[in-house]
């Protein structure tokens, strides 16, 4: 039987990431497909979204965070496969 | 009493009469209907349209929650919430929120906590169209978007 190194997970998950309202504007998207490294937690996803539109820094992160449709906070880690909406103060009614 | 929840969102202009009929059972004398409409006027800016969008999927599982919230609290027959989506004019009707209960103490109580609970809680944004252009709302605040409307 072969022995294998063992080497740090660098596995990739990819997820959906969903823009609302004034976030579509900045970004310039409604919506994009991300990998990100398995084990990420959102405070990860969103420093790594920062980097890649670095106008989403002005919204300092006044928006809430839903995985898979359920609200979550910054430690929150993310499932693999899961869609991550960033949902800025709502206005219904 | 098993009460009957019908929540949504519309493309499609929204009935009254669709609401009552749907809430309306002979247990529950009391029948609370709220509806919300487009203003023309907010804060001294005339409104030409709102448009209103939502994420669609976790809004509808919200609603639900909602409903489910209102039966546990009062003694309900019917409970309907339905939203717009798309673009409104002045006057129409953005949001239809109807009850039935056998007693009114219940049917405003749950009416108003539906209609509360949507605005703060569900995803929903509205998009204002004005003489000075567009911005989206979002809670207090108005964004307005660069270089359009």
């Amino acid at each position: 039987m072969e022995s294998t190194v063992s080497q740090p997970s660098f596995s990739v998950m990819t997820i959906r990431v969903l823009y609302f309202a004034s976030l579509t504007d900045l970004v310039g998207l409604a919506s994009e497909v991300r990998d990100i490294p398995e084990g990420s937690s959102i405070r990860d996803l969103l420093e790594d979204l920062e980097r890649g539109h670095p106008l989403l820094k002005r919204f300092e992160r006044r928006f809430r965070i839903a995985v898979n449709q359920s609200f979550v906070d910054e430690d929150a880690v993310i499932p693999d496969g899961a869609e991550v909406a960033l949902i800025p103060p709502v206005s219904g009614g | 009493m098993e009460p009957s929840i019908r929540v949504g969102l519309s493309w499609a202009p929204l009935s009254v009469d669709a609401a009552l009929a749907e809430v309306r059972q002979l247990c529950c004398g009391a029948i609370v209907i709220f509806l919300g409409t487009v203003r023309d006027v907010t804060a001294e800016m005339i409104t030409e349209k709102l448009d209103y969008s939502a994420y669609e999927a976790m809004a509808s599982k919200e609603l639900e929650v909602l409903a489910i919230e209102a039966k546990s609290r009062w003694d309900l027959g019917g409970i309907v919430v339905f939203h717009r989506l798309g673009s409104l004019e002045p006057g129409e009707i953005a949001v239809v929120v109807a009850v039935s209960s056998p007693h009114r103490d219940g049917a405003f109580a749950a009416a108003r906590f539906l209609i509360d609970e949507t605005k703060h809680r569900v995803p929903l944004w509205k998009k204002e169209y004005g003489a000075d252009g567009v911005a989206w709302i979002e809670g207090d605040a108005r964004v307005p978007i660069g270089g359009r409307g």
